[in-house]
Protein backbone atom coordinates (compact mmCIF):
# COMPACT_ATOMS: atom_id res chain seq x y z
CA UNK A 1 0.00 0.00 0.00
CA UNK A 2 1.55 3.46 -0.72
CA UNK A 3 2.06 5.29 2.41
CA UNK A 4 1.26 8.35 0.39
CA UNK A 5 -2.77 7.36 -0.65
CA UNK A 6 -5.49 7.96 1.25
CA UNK A 7 -2.97 10.05 2.94
CA UNK A 8 -5.73 12.64 3.66
CA UNK A 9 -9.00 10.65 5.54
CA UNK A 10 -9.96 7.39 6.90
CA UNK A 11 -9.08 3.86 4.50
CA UNK A 12 -9.93 3.57 1.14
CA UNK A 13 -12.03 0.75 2.00
CA UNK A 14 -14.16 2.47 4.68
CA UNK A 15 -14.36 5.68 2.44
CA UNK A 16 -17.73 6.70 0.25
CA UNK A 17 -17.35 8.49 -2.66
CA UNK A 18 -17.27 11.97 -1.64
CA UNK A 19 -14.32 11.66 0.06
CA UNK A 20 -14.91 13.09 3.14
CA UNK A 21 -13.58 10.10 5.21
CA UNK A 22 -17.27 8.55 5.68
CA UNK A 23 -17.73 5.09 6.56
CA UNK A 24 -20.26 3.16 3.63
CA UNK A 25 -21.12 1.06 6.72
CA UNK A 26 -21.51 1.43 10.44
CA UNK A 27 -18.52 0.47 12.15
CA UNK A 28 -19.34 2.49 15.10
CA UNK A 29 -19.20 0.16 17.67
CA UNK A 30 -22.81 0.95 18.21
CA UNK A 31 -24.26 -2.38 17.38
CA UNK A 32 -25.67 -5.05 19.22
CA UNK A 33 -24.76 -8.13 18.92
CA UNK A 34 -25.78 -10.31 15.70
CA UNK A 35 -24.97 -6.52 13.79
CA UNK A 36 -28.21 -4.80 14.58
CA UNK A 37 -27.73 -1.32 14.98
CA UNK A 38 -29.16 0.41 17.77
CA UNK A 39 -30.28 3.36 15.72
CA UNK A 40 -32.45 3.23 13.05
CA UNK A 41 -30.72 3.22 9.39
CA UNK A 42 -32.56 6.28 8.69
CA UNK A 43 -31.34 8.42 11.82
CA UNK A 44 -27.80 6.90 11.20
CA UNK A 45 -27.74 8.27 7.82
CA UNK A 46 -29.27 11.53 8.53
CA UNK A 47 -26.77 12.16 11.78
CA UNK A 48 -23.40 11.19 8.93
CA UNK A 49 -25.33 14.15 6.56
CA UNK A 50 -24.98 16.52 9.51
CA UNK A 51 -21.97 15.26 10.56
CA UNK A 52 -20.78 15.61 6.97
CA UNK A 53 -21.64 18.81 6.56
CA UNK A 54 -20.06 20.06 9.41
CA UNK A 55 -16.43 18.63 8.61
CA UNK A 56 -16.69 20.13 5.45
CA UNK A 57 -16.35 23.47 6.61
CA UNK A 58 -13.34 22.62 8.11
CA UNK A 59 -11.19 20.27 6.17
CA UNK A 60 -9.15 22.14 4.16
CA UNK A 61 -8.69 25.24 6.34
CA UNK A 62 -5.83 27.34 5.69
CA UNK A 63 -2.66 25.60 7.64
CA UNK A 64 0.18 27.70 6.92
CA UNK A 65 0.96 28.47 10.21
CA UNK A 66 2.56 24.75 10.90
CA UNK A 67 5.01 25.60 7.89
CA UNK A 68 6.36 28.47 9.38
CA UNK A 69 6.49 26.99 12.86
CA UNK A 70 8.13 24.16 11.52
CA UNK A 71 10.64 25.91 8.97
CA UNK A 72 11.67 28.42 11.56
CA UNK A 73 11.77 25.90 14.64
CA UNK A 74 14.25 23.49 12.72
CA UNK A 75 16.73 26.59 11.68
CA UNK A 76 16.50 27.47 15.56
CA UNK A 77 17.25 23.86 16.57
CA UNK A 78 19.84 23.48 13.84
CA UNK A 79 21.29 26.78 15.25
CA UNK A 80 21.24 25.57 18.98
CA UNK A 81 23.58 23.23 18.68
CA UNK A 82 26.70 25.68 17.97
CA UNK A 83 25.11 28.67 20.40
CA UNK A 84 25.37 26.10 22.96
CA UNK A 85 28.64 24.95 21.93
CA UNK A 86 30.43 28.31 22.25
CA UNK A 87 28.17 29.20 25.32
CA UNK A 88 26.10 32.19 23.55
CA UNK A 89 23.08 30.33 24.83
CA UNK A 90 23.10 28.63 28.21
CA UNK A 91 23.02 25.09 27.91
CA UNK A 92 19.55 24.47 29.98
CA UNK A 93 17.93 27.59 27.98
CA UNK A 94 19.15 25.54 25.07
CA UNK A 95 17.92 22.16 26.12
CA UNK A 96 14.20 23.47 27.23
CA UNK A 97 14.18 25.12 23.66
CA UNK A 98 14.73 22.05 21.88
CA UNK A 99 13.19 19.86 24.10
CA UNK A 100 9.61 22.08 22.70
CA UNK A 101 10.43 22.00 18.93
CA UNK A 102 11.44 18.39 19.20
CA UNK A 103 7.70 17.92 20.67
CA UNK A 104 5.62 20.44 18.93
CA UNK A 105 7.28 19.42 15.73
CA UNK A 106 5.25 16.38 15.36
CA UNK A 107 2.09 18.39 14.96
CA UNK A 108 3.21 19.79 12.01
CA UNK A 109 4.36 16.49 10.50
CA UNK A 110 1.02 14.84 12.03
CA UNK A 111 -0.57 17.15 10.00
CA UNK A 112 1.86 16.72 6.73
CA UNK A 113 1.27 12.80 6.88
CA UNK A 114 -2.56 13.79 6.10
CA UNK A 115 -1.61 16.21 3.73
CA UNK A 116 -3.32 18.96 5.23
CA UNK A 117 -1.13 21.67 4.57
CA UNK A 118 -1.30 20.70 1.10
CA UNK A 119 -2.80 17.96 -0.87
CA UNK A 120 -1.19 15.92 -3.47
CA UNK A 121 -1.21 17.14 -6.69
CA UNK A 122 -1.28 20.97 -5.40
CA UNK A 123 1.13 23.18 -6.49
CA UNK A 124 2.24 23.58 -3.17
CA UNK A 125 2.86 19.94 -2.04
CA UNK A 126 6.13 19.92 -1.71
CA UNK A 127 6.07 22.09 1.04
CA UNK A 128 3.94 19.77 2.44
CA UNK A 129 6.52 17.19 2.30
CA UNK A 130 9.10 19.23 2.78
CA UNK A 131 7.19 20.06 6.65
CA UNK A 132 7.16 16.41 7.00
CA UNK A 133 10.33 15.43 6.22
CA UNK A 134 12.15 18.30 8.25
CA UNK A 135 10.19 17.74 11.47
CA UNK A 136 10.79 14.49 12.78
CA UNK A 137 14.58 14.87 12.55
CA UNK A 138 14.65 15.93 16.06
CA UNK A 139 12.90 12.58 16.99
CA UNK A 140 15.70 10.51 14.73
CA UNK A 141 12.62 9.11 13.13
CA UNK A 142 11.96 9.56 9.88
CA UNK A 143 9.00 11.49 7.83
CA UNK A 144 8.29 8.28 5.70
CA UNK A 145 8.14 5.91 8.76
CA UNK A 146 5.75 8.19 10.67
CA UNK A 147 3.85 8.16 7.90
CA UNK A 148 3.32 4.85 7.74
CA UNK A 149 3.04 4.09 10.87
CA UNK A 150 0.66 6.69 11.38
CA UNK A 151 -1.88 5.81 8.56
CA UNK A 152 -1.98 2.14 9.81
CA UNK A 153 -3.08 3.50 12.66
CA UNK A 154 -5.62 5.19 11.25
CA UNK A 155 -6.43 1.97 9.20
CA UNK A 156 -6.49 -0.43 12.22
CA UNK A 157 -7.06 1.61 15.57
CA UNK A 158 -6.75 -0.56 18.47
CA UNK A 159 -6.00 -3.87 16.40
CA UNK A 160 -3.93 -5.43 18.92
CA UNK A 161 -2.09 -6.84 15.84
CA UNK A 162 -1.94 -4.04 13.17
CA UNK A 163 -2.44 -0.80 15.03
CA UNK A 164 1.40 0.12 15.01
CA UNK A 165 0.64 2.14 18.47
CA UNK A 166 -1.31 -0.56 20.00
CA UNK A 167 2.13 -1.06 22.19
CA UNK A 168 1.22 2.12 24.28
CA UNK A 169 -2.10 0.63 26.10
CA UNK A 170 -1.43 0.64 29.72
CA UNK A 171 -4.12 0.75 32.70
CA UNK A 172 -3.20 3.92 33.77
CA UNK A 173 -1.78 7.50 33.00
CA UNK A 174 1.55 6.78 35.26
CA UNK A 175 2.21 3.01 34.06
CA UNK A 176 1.38 4.99 30.14
CA UNK A 177 4.45 6.91 30.93
CA UNK A 178 6.77 4.73 32.17
CA UNK A 179 5.83 2.10 29.90
CA UNK A 180 6.53 4.69 26.74
CA UNK A 181 10.21 4.69 28.10
CA UNK A 182 10.09 1.30 28.25
CA UNK A 183 8.61 0.49 24.88
CA UNK A 184 12.42 2.53 23.80
CA UNK A 185 14.34 -0.77 24.89
CA UNK A 186 16.66 -1.94 22.60
CA UNK A 187 14.73 -5.55 22.20
CA UNK A 188 11.67 -5.78 24.57
CA UNK A 189 9.18 -6.41 22.03
CA UNK A 190 7.89 -2.66 22.42
CA UNK A 191 7.23 0.00 19.38
CA UNK A 192 9.96 -0.23 17.34
CA UNK A 193 9.40 -4.37 17.27
CA UNK A 194 6.21 -3.72 16.56
CA UNK A 195 7.06 -1.20 13.28
CA UNK A 196 9.58 -3.72 11.93
CA UNK A 197 7.33 -6.56 12.01
CA UNK A 198 4.12 -4.23 10.55
CA UNK A 199 6.37 -3.25 7.99
CA UNK A 200 7.65 -6.18 7.02
CA UNK A 201 3.82 -8.12 6.31
CA UNK A 202 3.33 -4.55 4.04
CA UNK A 203 5.71 -5.12 2.03
CA UNK A 204 5.16 -2.88 0.01
CA UNK A 205 7.36 -0.01 -1.36
CA UNK A 206 6.21 2.82 1.13
CA UNK A 207 7.51 0.33 3.86
CA UNK A 208 10.63 -0.65 2.53
CA UNK A 209 11.58 2.81 1.84
CA UNK A 210 10.53 3.75 5.64
CA UNK A 211 12.49 1.08 6.81
CA UNK A 212 15.37 2.41 4.58
CA UNK A 213 15.31 5.70 5.69
CA UNK A 214 15.17 4.76 9.34
CA UNK A 215 18.16 3.03 9.10
CA UNK A 216 19.87 6.16 7.06
CA UNK A 217 18.68 8.56 9.73
CA UNK A 218 19.42 6.50 12.83
CA UNK A 219 23.41 5.81 11.56
CA UNK A 220 23.79 9.33 10.97
CA UNK A 221 22.49 10.56 14.24
CA UNK A 222 24.67 7.97 15.92
CA UNK A 223 27.58 8.79 13.59
CA UNK A 224 26.95 12.59 14.44
CA UNK A 225 26.74 11.82 18.33
CA UNK A 226 29.60 9.69 18.64
CA UNK A 227 31.79 12.36 16.40
CA UNK A 228 30.51 15.50 18.50
CA UNK A 229 30.78 13.49 21.64
CA UNK A 230 34.24 12.85 21.39
CA UNK A 231 35.09 16.31 19.89
CA UNK A 232 34.40 17.51 23.49
CA UNK A 233 30.40 18.30 22.99
CA UNK A 234 29.03 15.39 24.43
CA UNK A 235 26.95 17.50 27.13
CA UNK A 236 25.99 19.59 24.22
CA UNK A 237 24.36 16.54 22.53
CA UNK A 238 23.10 15.15 25.56
CA UNK A 239 21.43 18.66 26.55
CA UNK A 240 20.25 19.28 23.09
CA UNK A 241 19.35 16.49 21.03
CA UNK A 242 19.35 13.34 22.62
CA UNK A 243 17.76 14.17 26.02
CA UNK A 244 14.85 16.59 24.31
CA UNK A 245 14.45 13.85 22.15
CA UNK A 246 13.29 11.24 24.74
CA UNK A 247 11.52 13.14 26.74
CA UNK A 248 9.37 14.46 23.02
CA UNK A 249 8.72 10.76 22.28
CA UNK A 250 7.49 10.16 25.57
CA UNK A 251 5.13 13.16 25.61
CA UNK A 252 3.91 12.20 22.15
CA UNK A 253 3.18 8.96 22.79
CA UNK A 254 1.54 9.47 25.91
CA UNK A 255 -0.68 12.60 24.62
CA UNK A 256 -1.26 11.54 20.74
CA UNK A 257 -0.99 7.51 21.35
CA UNK A 258 -2.45 6.73 25.15
CA UNK A 259 -4.43 9.54 26.41
CA UNK A 260 -6.92 9.79 23.15
CA UNK A 261 -7.26 5.84 23.15
CA UNK A 262 -6.95 5.14 26.26
CA UNK A 263 -8.84 1.88 27.44
CA UNK A 264 -7.98 0.53 23.95
CA UNK A 265 -10.84 -1.48 23.90
CA UNK A 266 -13.01 -0.44 20.48
CA UNK A 267 -12.21 -0.76 17.09
CA UNK A 268 -15.31 0.87 15.58
CA UNK A 269 -15.26 4.23 14.06
CA UNK A 270 -16.93 5.81 17.04
CA UNK A 271 -15.48 3.71 19.63
CA UNK A 272 -11.97 3.99 19.23
CA UNK A 273 -10.85 7.21 20.13
CA UNK A 274 -12.47 9.25 23.01
CA UNK A 275 -12.79 12.97 24.16
CA UNK A 276 -10.95 14.32 27.24
CA UNK A 277 -9.99 16.67 29.25
CA UNK A 278 -6.10 16.75 30.14
CA UNK A 279 -4.87 19.00 32.67
CA UNK A 280 -2.37 20.75 30.55
CA UNK A 281 -5.15 21.64 28.70
CA UNK A 282 -5.54 21.47 24.38
CA UNK A 283 -2.62 23.25 23.43
CA UNK A 284 -0.58 21.76 25.71
CA UNK A 285 -1.71 17.76 25.51
CA UNK A 286 -0.80 18.70 21.38
CA UNK A 287 -4.76 19.40 20.98
CA UNK A 288 -5.66 16.01 21.32
CA UNK A 289 -8.34 16.43 23.63
CA UNK A 290 -10.53 16.79 20.40
CA UNK A 291 -8.75 13.70 18.71
CA UNK A 292 -12.13 12.02 17.92
CA UNK A 293 -12.63 14.39 15.58
CA UNK A 294 -9.32 13.70 13.99
CA UNK A 295 -10.20 10.66 13.69
CA UNK A 296 -13.31 10.72 11.85
CA UNK A 297 -12.48 13.38 9.70
CA UNK A 298 -8.37 13.46 9.42
CA UNK A 299 -8.63 16.45 6.90
CA UNK A 300 -9.54 18.66 9.54
CA UNK A 301 -6.30 20.73 10.71
CA UNK A 302 -5.80 20.22 14.46
CA UNK A 303 -6.49 23.59 15.32
CA UNK A 304 -9.50 23.21 13.88
CA UNK A 305 -10.91 20.10 15.67
CA UNK A 306 -12.11 21.87 19.01
CA UNK A 307 -14.60 24.41 16.87
CA UNK A 308 -15.48 21.21 14.96
CA UNK A 309 -16.44 18.92 18.00
CA UNK A 310 -18.37 21.47 19.70
CA UNK A 311 -20.17 21.35 16.20
CA UNK A 312 -20.60 18.21 16.36
CA UNK A 313 -20.98 17.25 19.82
CA UNK A 314 -24.38 16.58 19.74
CA UNK A 315 -24.12 14.22 16.75
CA UNK A 316 -21.40 12.27 18.41
CA UNK A 317 -23.06 11.80 21.28
CA UNK A 318 -26.15 10.38 19.26
CA UNK A 319 -23.72 8.51 18.54
CA UNK A 320 -23.12 7.17 21.48
CA UNK A 321 -19.67 8.90 22.22
CA UNK A 322 -19.41 9.88 25.68
CA UNK A 323 -18.80 13.39 25.20
CA UNK A 324 -19.03 14.38 29.03
CA UNK A 325 -15.55 14.89 29.64
CA UNK A 326 -15.97 18.40 27.39
CA UNK B 1 30.31 -25.10 -18.62
CA UNK B 2 27.34 -23.01 -19.13
CA UNK B 3 27.87 -18.98 -19.79
CA UNK B 4 25.73 -16.92 -17.61
CA UNK B 5 24.54 -13.68 -19.68
CA UNK B 6 26.38 -10.66 -17.74
CA UNK B 7 22.89 -9.29 -16.65
CA UNK B 8 22.18 -11.92 -14.27
CA UNK B 9 25.74 -11.77 -12.84
CA UNK B 10 25.39 -8.68 -12.30
CA UNK B 11 22.11 -9.12 -10.00
CA UNK B 12 22.85 -12.00 -8.65
CA UNK B 13 26.22 -10.04 -7.35
CA UNK B 14 23.91 -6.87 -6.48
CA UNK B 15 21.55 -9.29 -4.48
CA UNK B 16 24.47 -10.75 -2.90
CA UNK B 17 25.62 -7.68 -1.99
CA UNK B 18 22.37 -6.86 -0.48
CA UNK B 19 22.43 -10.13 1.79
CA UNK B 20 25.98 -8.79 2.90
CA UNK B 21 24.75 -4.98 3.89
CA UNK B 22 22.19 -6.36 5.50
CA UNK B 23 24.03 -8.68 7.99
CA UNK B 24 26.14 -6.18 8.48
CA UNK B 25 23.58 -3.54 9.01
CA UNK B 26 21.75 -6.36 11.44
CA UNK B 27 25.39 -6.97 13.23
CA UNK B 28 25.61 -3.22 14.28
CA UNK B 29 21.97 -2.40 15.54
CA UNK B 30 22.39 -5.49 17.17
CA UNK B 31 25.28 -4.07 19.21
CA UNK B 32 24.35 -0.63 19.01
CA UNK B 33 23.62 -0.25 22.98
CA UNK B 34 27.25 -1.33 23.35
CA UNK B 35 28.52 1.47 20.79
CA UNK B 36 26.31 4.13 22.49
CA UNK B 37 28.46 3.31 25.83
CA UNK B 38 31.58 3.69 24.13
CA UNK B 39 30.53 6.33 21.63
CA UNK B 40 28.36 8.39 23.62
CA UNK B 41 27.88 7.52 26.97
CA UNK B 42 31.49 7.74 27.70
CA UNK B 43 32.13 11.23 26.75
CA UNK B 44 29.03 12.47 28.68
CA UNK B 45 30.56 10.69 31.78
CA UNK B 46 33.82 12.21 31.55
CA UNK B 47 32.14 15.48 31.12
CA UNK B 48 29.95 15.45 34.08
CA UNK B 49 32.50 14.24 36.07
CA UNK B 50 34.92 17.33 35.11
CA UNK B 51 31.51 19.45 35.41
CA UNK B 52 31.49 18.45 38.94
CA UNK B 53 34.53 18.28 39.57
CA UNK B 54 35.22 14.96 40.48
CA UNK B 55 37.85 12.33 39.99
CA UNK B 56 38.08 9.37 38.43
CA UNK B 57 38.82 6.04 40.96
CA UNK B 58 41.44 3.67 40.53
CA UNK B 59 43.95 6.19 39.28
CA UNK B 60 41.86 6.24 35.92
CA UNK B 61 41.28 9.08 34.29
CA UNK B 62 37.83 10.56 33.58
CA UNK B 63 37.53 9.55 29.88
CA UNK B 64 39.01 5.45 30.92
CA UNK B 65 36.23 5.57 33.38
CA UNK B 66 33.60 6.89 30.98
CA UNK B 67 34.61 4.41 28.60
CA UNK B 68 34.77 1.25 31.67
CA UNK B 69 31.61 2.78 32.43
CA UNK B 70 29.54 3.36 28.99
CA UNK B 71 31.29 0.03 27.89
CA UNK B 72 30.13 -2.08 30.31
CA UNK B 73 26.68 -0.85 30.40
CA UNK B 74 25.74 -0.71 26.72
CA UNK B 75 27.42 -4.28 27.24
CA UNK B 76 24.96 -5.14 29.49
CA UNK B 77 22.17 -3.31 27.19
CA UNK B 78 23.18 -5.43 24.52
CA UNK B 79 23.45 -8.53 25.75
CA UNK B 80 20.03 -8.01 27.82
CA UNK B 81 17.96 -6.10 25.40
CA UNK B 82 17.47 -3.41 27.50
CA UNK B 83 19.31 -0.68 29.61
CA UNK B 84 17.53 -1.80 32.85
Amino acid sequence: MDASAGAFVSPPDLRDHSGTGTPRHDPSGRSKPGGVSILATEERQRLLRMEREIAARHIGAPAWGYTAFTLSGFALWVALFPLAAVGAVPLWLAFVVSTILATGGYVPCHEAMHCNIARKGSRFYWLNELVGQVSTIPLICPYSMARVMHLEHHYHCNDPMRDPDYPDAAPSAWRAIVKTWLNRQPRNGGAMHNYKRILAELGTPAAKRAERDTVILQLLAMGFFFSMAWGGYALVIALVWWLPRHIALSYIRFYLSWAPHHPRQEKGRYGNTRPFKSSLGNLLSLGMQYHVVHHLYPGIPIHRTRPAYYEMRDILAARGIDVSAL
Amino acid sequence: MLSVPATQQRQARQEADAIVMQQALKVIFFAMPFLFGIGFIAPVTAELMALVGVEAPLGLSRIGFGLLFGGLWGAYATIKGSWL
